[in-house]
């Protein structure tokens, strides 16, 4: 299991994050200053570092350098949302960063793909006889491989994901086609009819009346 | 053009020109004796030779015939060094006959002549028993020109090389004037591009004469000065930039988690609990915001607004705060002491009230339970020191510097807990400058603090009463 450790003084967003974290299947620990922070890297190995800036005792610039002979990838998580200040962590090394507020999905998203580029995600998702190969961006169904649009995989992958989640219309067309939604709802529901037809998933994509679609898995 | 150059052209044209003319003078007056004294011994050798003709003639008795011996006589008599003398009688064909003409008989003229006017001739006409003499003493001039020629020329060198020696001498000493103003304006160039830290050194070489020394000395002050200013304007814009980024900070922290759990509250099947303690989060952090909100308005409004201090009694706002402090008493576990004299102060009573409250709740936190605070207030002379004491944690002298500075927290995830945001003693400070005093604080880790100001008692009052 993929383990994330996330520095943050204030109480509030650090189980912010960690719930969010934990429902997309990581595991977590939160450290309340930096030297607890240090102390937890020292303890353990982690494949994620989710550091805020101001931080007390130690700020999240040293705890950037200290982490670096550990080998984790960086996300910073700030206020801070000058121009310099984000150049300052990119150019420290951070893997991304991330301006609060933010959102949810999009935390899980930039989390997501930081440990991509370190090979640190499974590269298949497999739900029930549907497998996505991510490297190859590859579908296949029963060992059969479906043909689908880049935007329909995109669709496909984004609700693999955010299983059980009620995702907004509004919010799955921002991440899909990473442009404003306004409300721009037919290409939505052209894309998720063909998806469910494509790869029978009619009754796995529900929709939810006035807000959008979930993918319900078989648990839930 | 420069200065050191203008110092140096004028100078140098002031010391050519008195040289120059007054040299020139000088040679001049002393050539011209040297020709007079010469000119004159022709003159006057011409004119004893022509009285003495006059006397060889008168002996002779017989001019006509003795013209030769007279002749001969005459140039032993008046022989001299480098003064050649000659007869003519008016028949003679070598006379010069120009000269016979322009005389008069008994008339004595002279010239220069020759090549060049090296000669000097003095003629005198002389006229006996009826004949026409010409008297002509002819000297040559040419050693005493070249002795002019050659006081010209060695006053020509003398001339050429004091310019030399003046211009090199000048010019040094135009540069030693000009050197510390150039060194000024390199300064201040420097100063104009934005180094603020440049000075102008005051060393006595640098410095030059009196006023130039003084000159420097008050663009040093001068630079200070404005040096302080920009640092100051620094600070000022330091201080205003820290503030926007703290401001932001603590405005997003809270938002985070409002739009952030409210996100998971509207995506997710929760649990019961889950929600619960979700919605909660909400609403805490949503009542920070307001907090923050309503603290930060009030700053605004007191900053743009001060409000009138009106006379208050004491004894009344005593009995007012008795019930803030029951209330901090009950939430904190601590015991307070209120114990404020009665008097009629000047102050605006709910400001007062919220400084108060401000500084006892402060003074709660910083205690254990069950510590004793002490809130005391009594009139000092023309004033109403009020003084807030308690026996906690204390605070850290770097911290105390600080301590009234917006959105500071010497303990920021304790402050957080306790639902801070680090604007409650800026608020503080803020009050207590409407009631023109100042915060003072006094602090030892471990011992205690004690905060204390000073209200001004209402004077008018006094006399009434």
């Amino acid at each position: 299991m993929i383990k994330i450790l996330i520095a943050e003084d204030d109480p509030s967003i650090s189980e912010l994050i960690s719930f969010s974290l934990r429902k997309a299947g990581y595991k977590t620990t939160v450290a309340s200053d930096g030297a607890e922070a240090a102390a937890e890297l020292d303890r353990d190995t982690f494949d994620l570092l989710l550091l805020d800036i101001m931080l007390p005792s130690i700020d999240g610039y040293s705890l950037l350098e200290y982490s670096k002979q550990f080998e984790v990838p960086v996300i910073f998580i700030t206020a801070k949302a000058d121009i310099s200040d984000r150049v300052k962590g990119l150019k420290m090394g951070a893997e991304d960063y991330i301006v609060k507020p933010f959102d949810v999905l999009e935390l899980q998203a930039r989390v997501e793909t930081a440990l991509r580029r370190f090979n640190k995600t499974q590269k298949t998702l497999q739900f029930r006889d549907i497998l996505i190969d991510t490297v190859s961006h590859e579908v296949s169904k029963g060992g059969e491989k479906i043909e689908l649009t880049p935007k329909e995989y995109d669709l496909l992958l984004f609700f693999f994901r955010n299983q059980g989640i009620a995702l907004y219309r509004e919010t799955i067309y921002e991440h899909v086609w990473e442009e404003p939604y306004f409300g721009n709802t037919r290409t939505l529901d052209l894309h998720i009819q063909r998806l469910r037809k494509k790869l029978d998933l009619g009754d796995c994509i529900e929709s939810i009346y006035k807000i959008g679609y979930r993918f319900r898995t078989d648990d839930s | 053009m420069k200065l050191y150059y203008k110092i140096f052209l004028i100078a140098y044209l002031i010391v050519i020109a008195t040289v120059g003319i007054g040299g020139f003078f000088l040679v001049n007056g002393a050539v011209s004796t040297i020709l007079d004294t010469q000119t004159q011994r022709v003159i006057a050798s011409n004119e004893s030779a022509a009285q003495m003709f006059l006397i060889l003639c008168e002996e002779e008795q017989d001019a006509g015939g003795k013209i030769n011996s007279i002749r001969q006589k005459l140039s032993m008599l008046s022989s001299s060094d480098n003064i050649r003398l000659s007869i003519y009688t008016s028949d003679s064909a070598a006379i010069p006959n120009e000269l016979l003409d322009e005389l008069s008989p008994g008339e004595q003229g002279s010239r220069y002549t020759g090549e060049e006017n090296r000669l000097f001739e003095a003629a005198t006409r002389v006229n006996y028993d009826g004949e026409d003499y010409l008297i002509l003493s002819v000297s040559d001039f040419s050693q005493v020109l070249s002795q002019r020629d050659r006081i010209l020329g060695q006053y020509r060198v003398v001339l050429l090389v004091s310019a030399l020696v003046s211009a090199a001498a000048l010019f040094f000493f135009a540069l030693r004037i000009a050197h510390p103003i150039q060194n000024i304006s390199n300064v201040s160039g420097k100063i104009a591009k934005g180094q603020y830290d440049r000075r102008v050194e005051l060393s006595a070489r640098s410095a030059g004469s009196a006023e130039i020394a003084e000159l420097a000395e008050n663009f040093n002050r001068m630079a200070d000065t404005v040096e302080e200013n920009i640092h100051s304007l620094e600070r000022e814009n330091e201080r205003q930039q820290e503030f926007v980024s703290n401001f932001t900070h603590e405005l997003k922290t809270p938002m985070t988690s409002i739009i952030g759990y409210a996100d998971l509250l509207r995506s997710y099947d929760l649990t019961e609990e889950e929600i619960r303690q979700f919605s909660d989060s909400i609403h805490r952090e949503g009542k920070r915001l307001e907090k923050l909100s309503m603290t930060l308005l009030e700053l605004l409004v007191m900053q743009h607004e001060p409000p009138e201090l009106t006379p208050l009694s004491m004894r009344q706002f005593s009995r007012e705060f008795g019930g803030t402090a029951a209330f901090i008493t009950q939430k904190y576990g601590v015991s307070i002491r209120l114990e404020l004299k009665n008097a009629i102060v000047l102050a605006e009573g709910t400001l007062l009230h919220s400084l108060l409250n401000n500084l006892t709740e402060n003074a709660a936190k910083a205690s254990e339970s069950g510590a004793e605070i002490e809130v005391t207030g009594k009139t000092e002379g023309d004033l109403y020191e009020i003084c807030v004491e308690d026996h906690g944690r204390g605070i850290s002298k770097e911290a105390l510097e600080k301590i009234t500075e917006p959105f500071y927290m010497e303990d920021k995830s304790r402050s957080r807990s306790q639902g801070g945001a680090g604007l409650g003693l800026a608020l503080c400070a803020k009050i207590a400058q409407i009631h023109k005093t100042k915060l003072r604080f006094e602090s030892e880790p471990g011992k205690g603090t004690k905060v204390s100001f000073s209200l001004m008692i209402d004077k008018g009052q006094e006399r009434t009463r």
